[in-house]
C-alpha cells in the first residue's frame, strides 16, 4: 500500500483534500469515458478498395492501377482488403463503371469549368458532406491493419446483404446523396438477433428498403473464431456513393 | 482507505475502454437487385355474384402493366405462389410463405360486383417486416376499371416510395404517320391513342393547360406559324396569336392565366407574355437575337428560355417580368428545349455535342450538370412527369424517332411508342 503510506507521510490537514481531488479527477475521466462511448467515439469503416486501370481490365497482372476510389466518404478510418475470386469479378465490374465515369470526367474537362464542377460532384470523387478521409490501399491511411479472417468475414456479410438488397436505382432524384446506418446484433451462428436504425437517411422508405435487406440476409455466415464477441454488434453503412449519377 | 485502490482501478479501466472501443461499419453500396419484388395474388370474390374473375383480372392487368412500366417493381410469377387467395387480414397473412418466394411487397384484396358497380378492398403489406403499409377501398362503375387500376398502382408506388406514381397521366405528341405533322394524345401506358388535329399541315410544340383539358400548340395551317388552343372535351379550336412574323413555342403559366411565347411582330424574335386569350402582349426580352422556348418555373415566378445572345443557343432563366436574367448553361455550343422540373430545382434540356443531341439536367445556378443520355443518335424534347421523377423524350436510337421514358437520373429507360413513322415533342399532362 504505497499510496496509503505516501498519504500517511503528508500533512494530516492536506490529506482529505488531496484524496478528494484525486478521486474527483479519476471520476471525471471515467465520466468522459462513459459518455465518449455514446458520442465522440471514432468509427471504423470497412469497404473494399477497387483499383482502376484505364488501359485494360484490372485482373491477372494486377500492377499498373491508376488511382483508387474513395473507400468511404464518411468520418473515421477506412479499412481496405484485397479481393479474390468472386469478389474480384465484382470489383472488375465496379472498376469498369468507375473507369467510364473517369473517362466521362476527362471528357468534360474539355467542356469547360462549369461542367468540371458538375462532373466531380456526379462521380463522387469529391468529399461527401460529412467526408474527410479516403482509403488508399490495403491498409488504411491511419495504419489499422485488419486480420484477414476478420476482413473476409466482413466481406461475406457485405456480399450477403448487397445480394438481397432491392433498390430501384432510377427512383431517386439526380445528385441526391444519402447515407443511413443500421446496427445489427449477430449470434455465433450468424443469425441476426436484432437490427435497428441508428441514423435515418431522411427518407423513411429508403430506410425501410435497407432494413428489409438486413432481415432478408439473415442468417449471415457464422462468426469466425478470430472474432470473440458473443453476440457481435456490427454497424452497416448504406450509401448511394456507388450508383449516384 | 482500503477501497481507494480498487475504485481507482475500475474507474481507470472505464476511462480507457472508450479509447479502445470503436464500432466497425460495413459499407453497403452496391444493391443486387434493381426492383422491389412484389406478389399480387388474384383478388378474392367477396360479393354474392359468383363470376367476377373477368373484371377483377382486367383491373389487375392494368395495375401490373403500370407497375412494370415505372421500373420500380418486379412482379413475381403467380406460379411460384404457395397460396392462391387466402385471407387479407394482417394477422392471418402467412408472411413467411411470401418471403420464401422472394416477395418484399404483397398486395391482397377483395372484389365484389353489384349490378353495374364494383367494390374493391386492397391491402398492401411489407412482407419482410410483417406489417400493413396501406389500406384502400374503392367503389366505381364497371366501365371505369382501367382508371381504378391506375389509382391502385399509384397507391402501391406510394406505399413503397413515399410518392405516388404517374399512372393515369397522358402524353401529347406530334406524329407524322399521315405524312403531315399532327397532334396525338395517348395514355402513358400506350393505350387510347387518338389523333387530335386534322389540319394536314405542320403542328409543333403542344403543351397542356394546367387543368389538363386543353392543348396549346404552334401550327402552319394558316401559313403562320401561329398559336392555337384545342379544347380536348369539345374539339373546338381558337387562335391565340396570329401576329405578323413568328408566333411560336408557347407555354401556359402554372395558374393558366398567362401564356409565354415567342413573337417577332416588332422585329427580332423575343419572348412575350400574353393573357389567356392572347391579348395584352408584354415584351420580356430585348436582345435583337433569338429568344425562344419559354418554360415556367412551377411557382410561376420565373421563366427558362433559349437565347443566342452569348453567340450560341444557351439556356437562360429570368423573372416573369423579364428582369434578373441569368445564364444557366455554359458547356456545349447548342443547348435547347429547356423544361423546368415540377420540383423546381432543376432544368432538363437537350444539348448537342459533336453531331448528336443528348438530354442533360442542370441545377438552376448552372452547377451539377448531369448527362442523362449518351449515344450516337438524337435524344430531344425532354418533358417532366407531373411528380418530377421521370422524363419523356423523343429518341432516334432505334431508327425512327420514337417516345421514351426515363428516370430523372437517366438510369432507367423504357420505350413507349412503336409507330415506325416519327414521333416528336412529347408533352406530359399535368394530371
Amino acid at each position: 500500500m504505497k499510496i496509503a503510506s505516501l498519504l500517511d507521510a503528508l500533512d494530516p490537514e492536506l490529506r482529505p483534500m488531496l484524496t478528494l481531488s484525486f478521486v474527483f479527477h479519476i471520476a471525471l475521466l471515467a465520466f468522459m469515458g462513459i459518455y465518449g462511448r455514446l458520442g465522440a467515439r471514432e468509427d471504423i469503416f470497412f469497404s473494399p478498395v477497387y483499383k482502376v486501370n484505364l488501359v485494360s481490365i484490372p485482373g491477372e497482372t494486377g500492377g499498373g492501377g491508376v488511382g483508387a476510389l474513395p473507400g468511404s466518404g464518411s468520418k473515421g478510418k477506412s479499412v481496405g482488403v484485397e479481393l479474390r475470386g468472386v469478389e474480384r469479378e465484382k470489383a472488375i465490374r465496379d472498376a469498369l463503371k468507375s473507369t467510364k465515369r473517369i473517362v466521362e470526367a476527362l471528357k468534360s474537362v474539355k467542356g469547360g469549368k462549369a461542367e468540371i464542377a458538375g462532373k466531380e460532384k456526379a462521380t463522387g470523387v469529391t468529399k461527401s458532406k460529412a467526408g474527410s478521409s479516403t482509403a488508399t490501399g490495403v491498409s488504411s491511411s491511419s495504419g489499422i491493419v485488419m486480420d484477414p479472417a476478420i476482413s473476409e468475414y466482413y466481406m461475406k456479410v457485405k456480399n450477403k446483404i448487397e445480394e438481397v438488397w432491392s433498390f430501384p436505382e432510377g427512383l431517386f432524384v439526380p445528385a441526391s446523396r444519402w447515407e443511413l446506418r443500421i446496427g445489427v446484433r449477430i449470434d455465433r451462428k450468424g443469425n441476426i438477433e436484432e437490427s435497428w436504425l441508428e441514423k435515418s437517411s431522411g427518407n423513411s422508405y429508403l430506410d425501410r428498403s435497407a432494413l428489409r435487406a438486413v432481415k432478408k440476409a439473415s442468417p449471415l455466415p457464422p462468426i469466425p473464431p478470430e472474432i470473440r464477441d458473443d453476440p457481435l454488434d456490427l454497424g452497416l453503412l448504406f450509401t448511394s456513393q456507388e450508383f449516384g449519377r | 482507505m482500503k477501497y481507494l485502490l480498487p475504485t481507482v482501478f475500475i474507474l481507470l479501466i472505464l476511462a480507457l475502454s472508450s479509447v479502445l472501443w470503436a464500432k466497425v461499419y460495413i459499407t453497403i453500396d452496391s444493391p443486387g437487385r434493381s426492383r422491389f419484388p412484389i406478389a399480387i395474388p388474384d383478388l378474392k370474390n367477396t360479393g354474392i355474384i359468383p363470376d367476377v374473375r373477368g373484371y377483377s383480372k382486367d383491373l389487375m392487368k392494368a395495375v401490373e402493366k403500370d407497375l412494370d412500366l415505372c421500373g420500380i417493381f418486379q412482379i413475381i410469377d403467380p406460379k411460384a405462389f404457395l397460396e392462391k387467395e387466402g385471407a387479407m387480414e394482417r394477422d392471418k397473412v402467412n408472411f413467411q410463405d411470401w418471403s420464401a418466394i422472394g416477395a418484399e411487397g404483397l398486395v391482397k384484396g377483395g372484389f365484389a360486383l353489384k349490378e353495374k358497380e364494383f367494390a374493391l378492398d386492397l391491402r398492401i403489406f411489407d412482407v419482410i417486416q410483417g406489417f400493413q403499409i396501406s389500406v384502400m377501398s374503392y367503389r366505381g362503375a364497371l366501365n371505369n376499371l382501367r382508371e381504378m387500376g391506375h389509382r391502385v398502382a399509384n397507391e402501391i408506388v406510394r406505399a413503397f416510395t413515399g410518392e405516388k406514381g404517374f399512372f393515369g397521366t397522358r402524353l401529347a405528341f406530334i406524329s407524322s404517320v399521315t405524312g403531315d405533322k399532327e397532334i396525338y394524345i395517348m395514355d402513358i401506358d400506350g393505350e387510347n391513342m387518338r389523333r387530335v388535329t386534322f389540319d394536314r399541315s405542320i403542328a409543333l410544340s403542344p403543351v397542356w393547360s394546367p387543368d389538363g383539358t386543353k392543348l396549346l400548340y404552334t401550327s402552319y395551317k394558316m401559313k403562320g406559324p401561329h398559336l392555337f388552343v384545342h379544347d380536348l372535351n369539345t374539339g373546338k379550336e381558337h387562335v391565340i396569336s396570329q401576329r405578323p412574323g413568328l408566333n411560336i413555342g408557347a407555354a401556359w403559366s402554372p395558374d393558366g392565366k398567362r401564356i409565354a411565347c415567342t413573337l417577332s411582330y416588332e422585329g427580332s424574335s423575343e419572348i412575350y407574355i400574353l393573357d389567356e386569350n392572347g391579348g395584352n402582349p408584354k415584351q420580356l426580352t430585348r436582345t435583337y437575337g433569338i429568344n425562344v422556348s419559354p418554360s415556367w418555373s412551377p411557382d410561376g415566378s420565373r421563366i427558362a428560355f433559349v437565347s443566342d445572345r452569348g453567340g450560341s443557343p444557351q439556356i437562360y432563366i429570368m423573372d416573369a417580368d423579364g428582369k434578373g436574367v441569368q445564364r444557366v448553361t455554359f458547356s456545349g455550343k447548342y443547348n435547347v428545349s429547356p423544361a423546368w422540373s415540377p420540383r423546381g430545382d432543376r432544368i432538363a434540356y437537350s444539348g448537342m455535342r459533336g453531331e448528336y443531341f443528348n438530354i442533360y439536367s442542370i441545377a438552376l445556378d448552372g452547377s451539377d450538370m448531369i448527362q442523362l443520355t449518351e449515344g450516337d443518335w438524337n435524344d430531344e424534347y425532354p418533358s417532366w412527369s407531373p411528380e418530377g421523377r421521370y422524363l419523356a423524350f423523343s429518341s432516334t436510337r432505334d431508327g425512327h424517332p420514337e417516345l421514351y421514358l426515363m428516370s430523372s437520373n437517366g438510369i432507367y429507360v423504357r420505350r413507349l411508342t412503336n409507330t415506325h413513322s416519327g414521333v416528336l415533342c412529347p408533352a406530359w399532362s399535368p394530371k
